[in-house]
């Protein structure tokens, strides 16, 4: 193997005639370029998310909207949820951009690898909080609606109201939870298995 | 950033532009992943470069930066099926200076070295490039031990990859 690999190490210094030649006018415009290094996703897609929940707020602030909200008492509700919602989005997105500050290219890669692994950490908890917001204020404005309007579900009984809304709600959160895992899966798989193997070495 | 700084980082790129283009000839698979890994690697050095206070020779630094890029930054192509294709884009070595068997041999050394993991890849890299263990530990973020006893590693699990 040594052999071997001493052949390749001079066949490897031999290669410099072959490699492209770039001169400084190919280089300027990279220079202007935007990155599209993993990171930079990781942010960008939680700016997006950040935009849908915002413009889903506009979509369902309508007076029809507001009218049902008076009728089933979940005006102070629908104040509340919404300023804790972009609040904490705000927070998530600040950390996520802190994150994506922090990684500089001149640690070692190990550092480097480890800045990733504390933004993979973020999203994971921005994940949690997301799912768990979504059972707490869907849970709350279930709660208020019963109490408030007792009548408009007068047809079932609770035991059945109760079970019908743990299902829908159990198949969102499935259904969110799947979504993540893919967009953010996708982006820190590689990402993983690298840590895992540096890792690895320090052992 | 200023004109003249710039203009520093441009010229010192062109002249070490070599150390780029084989890290990406490693990393990748054809001559758009290729482009794509070398433009990704410029961003991220000239970010760095005003950070670079020249303690490390700009060469040393470039290594650094362009390998941790291509292990965590770079977000590579999906649409690029993965394929040993690196006799037409890579290593193009002229024939009459290697008898057939020799050529062979490289050929499947250079495949087992595309088979290892993008850490170990690196390793392999620095060592092709005839960096001591010292160098290796310091761009890799390792101690020299760990570095010695990686290669070894990888070396072994190369020849199971050609010997299986």
């Amino acid at each position: 193997m040594v052999d071997e690999l001493e052949l390749l190490k001079k066949d490897w210094q031999k290669q410099e005639a072959s490699l492209p030649k770039l001169d400084k006018k190919d280089i300027y415009p990279m220079l202007l370029k935007k990155s599209s290094s993993i990171v930079k996703w990781i942010f960008i897609i939680s700016m997006i998310e950040f935009a849908f929940w915002i413009i889903l707020s506009f979509a369902f602030g309508g007076n029809d909207i507001k009218q049902k909200e008076q009728e089933f008492g979940l005006q102070t509700f629908d104040i509340i949820i919404p300023i804790v919602h972009i609040g904490a989005l705000i927070f998530f997105v600040a950390w996520f951009y802190m994150n994506y500050k922090k990684i500089q290219s001149t640690d070692s890669s190990k550092v480097l690898l480890e800045n990733i692994i504390k933004t993979r950490k973020t999203v994971k908890y921005y994940i949690w909080f997301s799912m768990a917001f979504l059972a707490i204020a869907t849970t709350i404005a279930f709660i208020i609606t019963i109490q408030n309007s007792p009548d408009i579900f007068a047809d079932r009984s609770l035991t059945v109201l109760i079970v019908q809304f743990v299902v829908i709600i159990s198949i969102i959160m499935l259904i969110m939870w799947g979504l993540y895992k893919m967009i953010y899966g996708i982006l820190m798989r590689r990402l993983d298995r690298n840590y895992k193997e540096l890792k690895k070495m320090e052992v | 950033m200023n004109k003249q700084l710039q203009e520093q980082f441009v010229t010192l790129l062109e002249e070490n532009q070599n150390i780029v283009h084989k890290v990406c000839r490693l990393y990748t698979n054809n001559q758009d992943q290729h482009n794509d890994l070398f433009q990704e690697i410029t961003i991220q050095l000239w970010r760095a470069f005003p950070k670079f206070r020249g303690d490390a020779k700009f060469s040393t630094w470039m290594y650094r930066v362009a390998l941790n890029t291509a292990i965590t930054l770079y977000r590579k192509s999906k649409r690029t099926v993965q394929t040993q294709d690196f006799d037409s884009v890579m290593f193009r070595i002229s024939s009459e200076d290697y008898d057939d068997t020799i050529e062979q041999q490289l050929k499947l050394m250079y495949t087992a070295v595309k088979k290892l993991n993008d850490i170990e890849k690196a390793l392999v890299f620095l060592y092709l490039e005839d960096k001591n263990y010292k160098e290796i530990s310091e761009t890799m973020g390792i101690t020299e031990v760990n570095a010695r006893v990686k290669m070894n590693r990888v070396k072994g699990k190369l020849k199971k990859i050609l010997n299986p």
